[in-house]
């Protein structure tokens, strides 16, 4: 069988850095090629040169065992290249057929052929099972639905390689489940594709042949069925990992902090929940099960509908607003970094001591010395990729990022800590280090609750588990007790067994 | 420890230009009028200069603080015109004494500041509405205040106060005129209050992600109202000294302020999407808007011409803010691969 693209010793340097090192990678029709490797590996860069977003240094490009230039996005696409990228490129105020069809409109003098719009988008929306209306504006859809849309895009233009580039980052068990049987659809129509991605675990049901990359280089090739998770992990940051999480004994003290009436209309109904000293408690659930919301109310950033009843240490507290919760020890680590986490344009120093503003002063006056010994401490002990404290925080990698908010959290000495997402968007290395920090912090007796979508991470770091649905908390299990099947049964909301 | 230990002026000079680096068109421009220009390098004009420039840096350190933390004012240049004449009418028709009639003007500043900031925080209009509409109401209540013409202290049942007056303005103190003193106070003050304290660092906090800041139990609201308050305050001092060089409110006077005040401060690195610049920054932003006024004045240049240059300069100017941010994105997925 030909080759359908084929990148022979592609090499690109940007200033002070080589992405990309001779790369030669290749897809077949019919197969399911993934790309790994640890963030800053080159995956991304490699993607964009097949893109046409970015031009190689040298090395060439192979399409049906013909050489091609990609100039641009434009270019790709008629060459039958098709990303369906991680965060997608849609308007959320146009139609879905507007959407796929995009600045490729059937017209008749200027006019749009609504018809020949609404037909097409539907014989691709069957394609892909996704049983939408296309008349229906994009923002009412659910984020897999929105990636459906993006990969009907892809199809449109009659793609033959499809690249996916972390497609289920933001999905749920269930959407995943659904995305991968319309990859191996499209693999049994003879596409080639590359899946580009974070989580080993569902490779495992996809993937025929696997490329590791490392610093821009190729490191090796295999068949999915000759390796195992622990090898592509070794690969990938070329160093063993013995575990994926650290495991060490921790020791539980008495329950300290109860939340009772958490109430949020349409989002929370909780009647309560409980944490023991130096406890990970895992909150598991779908994604819009209540769980973001419910730490939100705890810790005051959102209205509760009723007056909650919150005691830490034996006391009771009022908390109204995210200072009160900070004040009393409670803090709550954000999922969307970029979004309410960091401050992008402000450098290290300033966004680890965001929370302690007037703990580094002296009456209103910040003591400047101060300030900067507790960023360089903690950009020590977290060992914090940053060339110094005075570096924005944008130009750190996510890893990195993810340390500067909770050293952000870490100088408030918090008793309790919520983490949503501890490791959501950063590589296998990095993870590590965040679950060691949480170990450390556990024995300093501090309960953490912590939220997370992925199921090895909630049963490889709780004590115990919360699995939330529809807003309530649907069961209490005991790590002894909890399993990836249990969990998703409660999750989905058919725990009757 | 290195950056801490790095010598002070060199220091000062890599801010200076990390901070207006991307503007050295403008410098240059500016330098263009310096050098054709006989008398531009005078002793007499540089104090003119400083002179002429006071009233924009103060505009541009105060309107700096709006867009830190992601507001603009665009009635700043109406609390001009409102408080010289508020100033002035106290000293014509009560003969009060100029300290007092300077205070309350500050205090005419402050609750401009007020409205604006309660209009953009808690009602939460888009600030650039918002303040395009007290532009109107401040410049109208004004006009009204005046009858649309000059109130001049001149007028007033005490003339001593006219003369004491006219020293805020137009005086000398060691043969430098006073308005240089009165920037460079609120310049060290002002700069201060940003670098070092816990409000400046709320402040850029909010500016540069405002939903970061109220999560790390930073008070929005406040902080926010603040800058307005600063703002405006800014701006009124800027009225009082403007309607002392004349001796007279005028009604009309400090319209377009905004403009050059906000031009200022991003040529001087203040980003118009919040959460960037400095005070320095914004001086020397203010100089060259005063350096381009002076040396289009000395080409006998027209005003008409001089209004075409600086829209079209501003243009430039957030055009390269725009770009700067845009390479900064670009810069950033660089380092990332």
């Amino acid at each position: 069988m030909d080759c359908l693209l084929r990148t022979s010793n592609i090499t690109k340097t940007f200033p002070g850095v080589k992405a990309l090192e001779d790369v030669s990678i290749d897809v077949y029709p019919g197969e399911v090629h993934a790309l790994l490797g640890e963030n800053g590996a080159g995956k991304s860069t490699l993607m964009k040169i097949l893109n046409g977003a970015y031009q190689p240094d040298s090395g060439d490009i192979y399409i049906r065992g013909e050489k091609a230039r990609i100039d641009n996005p434009h270019e790709a696409q008629k060459l039958g290249i098709s990303i369906v990228y991680q965060e997608f490129n849609l308007c959320d105020h146009i139609s879905i057929a507007n959407n796929i069809f995009l600045g490729r409109m059937k017209s008749n003098m200027g006019i749009i052929d609504d018809k020949w719009l609404y037909t097409e988008s539907r014989k691709l929306l069957d394609r892909i099972g996704l049983n939408r209306d296309p008349r229906e504006q994009v923002r009412s859809l659910s984020v897999a639905e929105k990636q459906m849309v993006e990969i009907a895009k892809a199809l449109s233009y009659n793609a033959d390689v499809i690249v996916f580039d972390e497609p289920t980052s933001s999905l749920t068990e269930k959407e995943i489940a659904q995305l991968f049987e319309i990859i191996k659809k499209l693999r049994n129509a003879g596409k080639g594709i590359f899946y580009i991605s974070h989580r080993l675990e569902e490779l495992a049901s996809i993937a025929d042949r696997v490329t590791v990359l490392r610093d821009g280089k190729h490191i090796a090739t295999y068949n999915y069925s000759d390796v195992t998770i622990e090898m592509l992990i070794r690969l990938m940051v070329g160093r063993s990992l013995t575990d994926k999480f650290p495991q060490e004994k921790r020791t539980i003290g008495e329950t300290y902090f109860t939340a009772k009436n958490l109430r949020r209309k349409g989002f929370v109904d909780v009647d309560g929940l409980s944490l023991r000293r130096g406890e990970i408690l895992g909150i598991a659930g779908l994604v819009g099960a209540g769980r973001t919301e419910t730490m939100r109310l705890i810790f005051g950033a959102d209205k509760a509908d009723a007056p909650m009843e919150i005691r830490l240490d034996n006391r009771n507290l009022a908390i109204h607003s995210p200072k009160q919760a900070i004040a009393n020890g409670i803090v709550y680590l954000t999922e969307d970094r970029k979004g309410n986490g960091l401050a992008l344009s402000l450098d290290v120093e300033k966004n680890i001591n965001m929370a302690s503003h007037h703990e580094i002063a002296r009456k209103y006056v910040v003591r400047t010395k101060l300030a900067q010994g507790n960023a360089r401490r903690f950009v020590d002990t977290l060992s914090i990729k940053t060339p110094s404290i005075f570096q924005k925080t944008q130009f750190l990698s996510g890893g990195n990022q993810q340390k500067v908010i909770l050293a952000r959290w870490l100088c408030r000495q918090c008793k309790v800590l919520i983490i949503d997402e501890p490791t959501r968007g950063i590589d296998v290395g990095a993870k590590y280090e965040i679950y060691k920090l949480m170990n450390y912090l556990s024995a300093q007796g501090i309960g953490i609750i912590m939220i997370s979508s992925e199921l090895p991470e909630i049963l490889g770091m709780s004590d115990r588990v919360l699995v939330f649905c529809e807003g309530r908390i649907a069961v209490e299990l005991d790590i002894k007790e909890a399993n990836q099947e249990i969990i998703l049964r409660y999750a989905a909301g058919v725990s009757n067994t | 420890m290195k950056e801490l230990r790095s010598g002070s002026v060199k220091s000062l000079l890599s801010k200076i230009s990390s901070s207006v680096g991307p503007f050295l068109v403008v410098l240059g421009i500016s330098l263009f009028f310096a050098v054709t220009t006989p008398s531009f390098l005078t002793l007499s004009n540089f104090l003119a200069l400083g002179h002429s420039a006071s009233l924009y840096v103060l505009m541009a350190m105060g309107l700096s603080y709006v867009l830190i933390s992601g507001g603009t004012d665009l009635s700043a240049g109406s609390v001009v015109g409102l408080c010289g004449v508020i100033c002035a009418l106290m000293m014509r028709n009560y003969s009060i004494s100029v300290a007092l009639s300077v205070a309350i003007a500050l205090i005419c500043g402050v609750v401009c500041g007020l409205i604006n900031g309660l209009l953009a925080t808690k009602l939460g209009l888009v600030p650039f509405i918002a303040t395009l509409g007290t532009q109107w109401v401040f410049r109208g209540i004004c006009n009204l205040l005046g009858s649309g013409s000059a109130v001049s202290v001149r007028d007033s049942a005490n003339p001593a106060l006219a003369d004491q007056f006219y020293q805020i303005g137009g005086g000398k103190l060691f043969s430098i005129p006073v308005p240089i003193y009165i920037f460079v106070c609120c310049a060290i003050l002002l700069s201060f209050l940003l670098k070092k304290t816990v409000f400046g660092r709320d402040l850029y906090a909010v500016g540069s992600n405002s939903e970061a800041a109220r999560l790390s139990g930073i008070d929005v609201f406040k902080t926010k109202l603040i800058a307005y308050i600063i703002c405006d305050t800014m701006a009124a001092l800027a009225g009082i000294v403007l309607a002392a060089r004349l001796v007279s409110g005028q009604t009309s006077s400090g319209m377009s302020y905004e403009f050059e005040g906000i031009f200022a401060a991003v040529i001087g690195g203040v980003s118009l999407s919040g959460g960037e610049g400095t005070i320095l920054g914004a001086v020397i932003g203010a100089f060259v808007v005063a350096v381009l006024r002076n040396g289009l004045n000395l080409n006998g240049v027209s005003s008409f011409w001089q209004q075409v240059i600086l829209g079209i300069l501003i243009i430039v100017a957030v055009y390269i803010d725009a770009r700067r941010v845009k390479n900064q994105k670009a810069k950033t997925a660089m380092i990332r691969k």
